[in-house]
This record gives C-alpha cells, structure tokens and sequence, in this order.
C-alpha cells in the first residue's frame, strides 16, 4: 500500500517537472519566434513606405510601439541591433505618414 | 565689348568666390578613396586600426545592408565596434559576414587581414576595380552604371528581403549661385543602393525644414549629401553629377 503511494507521488513528481520544463519551452518558442516575424514583417516595408496609405502607415507605427517593449525584453545584443532597425523603421513611417496628411491638408 | 570683359570678369570672380567658399576635401588615390580607417579603441588596446574598403564591400553588398540591417552608423568610428561583439555575431561578424563560414573570421590568422596601418588596397582588388565603368573621380568607378549594367551584383539584404522600389521621383532644385545649374536628385539611383530609412528622416526631413538650410557650406560640413558624397559615394569634385547643364 505504501510503495503503491510513494510511486504514484513519484509520477506525480515526474509529471510535474516535465510539465515545467515543458511550458517554458513552448513559452519561449512562442515569444521568440514571434517578435522576430513581426519585425521582419514590419521592417521589410521600408522601400515601399512612399507607396502606402495613411491607415497603413498608420497601423505600421502603432505595430512598432507594441513590439518595442518585446524587444526590450531581449539580450543585450538583440536589443542593441533590433531597437535600433525598430527605430529607423518607425521614424520613416511616422515621417511618410505626417507628409502624406501634411499634403492632403 | 566692355559689357563682355565685364560679364567675364564677373563670372570669373563669382567662381573664384565659390571655390575659396567650397573648400573640398584632398583627392585619395583611387583605390583608396571610400577607404576607413576604424580606430575606436584598437590603437588604445594596442593594435592597428582596422581598415575598410568600401569598393571591395560594395561589390559584394548594397549600403543598406550595413547601414540598416548590420548596425553601422554613417559617420566612421561612431558605431561601438568591439572584438567581443564581432566574435559574438555582431558588426563584422554578422552572420553571411566576416564569421568565419561565408568570410574569414575573427580568429587568430586573419587579425592582420584588417588591422593594418595602410590603407593600400590588395592588388586583385585594384584590379576589380580597373574592370569597372569609368568615372572621373572618387574611385574612378561609376558605380551606378556598374549595378545598373549587371558589372557588380551586391546583394540587397542579409535576412530582410524588400520590396523593389518604385518610387523614382526626381527632385530639382535651385541652386543659389549665379551661373551655376540647378542641382537634381533621382530617387532611383539612390534606392538601389540605400533604404528610405536610411536618409528619412533623419538626413533630409523636409517637414521640419531643414532643406532651408540646403546648402554648398553645409554639404561639405558633412550634412544632407556630404554624409555620403564626401567619403564614400563620388565627391563633390563631379560638379556635373548633380549640377548638369541640361535638366
């Protein structure tokens, strides 16, 4: 009766260390891979920024604010590079963006 | 008769004027011209300063690869290279760069294949350049017909592909001195090199102004074109480039 106990908690155990060791990974899997499609996403507009409307530049400034604090959150040289592309990549939208509504005025 | 002694002799003291005012900056031979060398800390951590090529680079890669993609700042020994960061994948060691599989790495044998003290380039790379279409100045290289012919064909991105660029406006502006021809800019030549964000908006930000202050003085201080047509891309010696006779 004791052995049966002791086993059970033992698979008790076992499942939880692998249920920890399993949320972090989809986890990190989940929020690596997701900021850097993202920025690819975002950034590789760039040359085509003169070509998009208002709403789209727009929402491509807004997108930039939400993933800045992401990359934030990222090693230091990951941070260092990224924030800086995230940066140019904003200043150039927010900049088509203000000529193109200063144009229409 | 008078009146065209005077005309000459007007013309001849405006130009005089103007080149006194427009002091440009010594020719380099060409193979040197475009030539860095980076000198952050090397020298105070006792090694030779790390020399780079812009015409062997740009054969290779688009200026938007290093300067938007790999962290490179325009102005030289403004970016905070360190060993630790080539080694660890940064700056040169980027991966598709100097990381030891697409290029030589930052290991040992090759320390002395950039930190050198000359700026003379290897004889294969003078060559290259020999091989190139022909412009007056600079490197003597017309880099943009070289692209445009398919002569060189740099890549255009690392890991972030771009759209083609569409956007070929092209500016003209009046230029403040008497007798001299409009200037103009043409996107396209500049695309195919550059990303929007590379000169927008912080070089030329035409809503907050700062094309009022467009001028000769301050293109060869290094501001607006000077960021690129005083060390890299052809000089200001090519007058004609962008102040041609005909529109």
């Amino acid at each position: 009766m004791r052995s049966v106990s002791i086993r059970r908690s033992l698979v008790l155990l076992a499942s939880l260390v692998l249920l920890a060791m399993t949320v972090p990974a989809v986890h990190s899997a989940e929020g690596g891979d997701g900021w850097r499609k993202e920025f690819d996403d975002i950034c590789g507009k760039t040359m085509a920024a003169q070509s998009l409307g208002t709403e789209e530049l727009g929402r491509l400034v807004d997108r930039c604010d939400k993933l800045k604090p992401q990359i934030e959150n990222l090693g230091e040289s990951e941070r260092k590079v990224y924030l800086r592309r995230l940066k140019m990549c904003r200043d150039l939208y927010r900049y088509v963006l203000d000529s193109k509504r200063e144009e229409a005025k | 008769m008078r009146r065209a002694v005077l005309a000459l002799f007007l013309t001849a003291a405006a130009a005089g004027t103007a080149a006194a005012q427009w002091q440009l900056p010594e020719n380099l031979p060409p193979e040197e011209y475009g030539t860095l060398l980076i000198d952050r800390t090397a020298t105070l951590n006792k090694a030779a300063p790390a020399v780079f090529s812009h015409h062997v680079h740009r054969r290779k890669h688009t200026c938007r690869v290093c300067h938007f993609e790999v962290e490179f700042n325009f102005k030289v020994n403004t970016t905070e290279i360190t060993e630790a960061g080539n080694k660890g994948g940064r700056f040169c060691g980027t991966a598709g760069c100097h990381d030891g599989k697409a290029v030589f790495g930052h290991d040992e044998p090759n320390c002395g294949r950039c930190h050198r003290e000359s700026r003379k380039a290897d004889k294969k790379d003078i060559d290259a350049l020999a091989a190139l279409p022909r412009n007056r100045f600079g490197n003597k290289v017309n880099w943009v017909k070289a692209l445009e012919r398919g002569d060189i064909k740099p890549a255009t991105h690392l890991t972030l592909p771009q759209a083609d660029m569409t956007f070929d406006k092209r500016l003209v502006l009046e230029a403040n001195w008497n007798n001299i021809p409009m200037a103009v800019f043409p996107h396209r030549e500049h695309v195919a090199w550059l990303d929007c964000n590379n000169c927008h908006p912080d070089i030329f930000n035409i809503k907050k102004k700062t094309t009022k202050h467009f001028a000769m003085t301050r293109i060869l201080q290094g501001e607006f074109c000077g960021v690129c047509h005083l060390t890299v891309a052809f000089p200001m010696d090519d007058c004609k480039r962008c102040h041609p006779k005909k529109l």
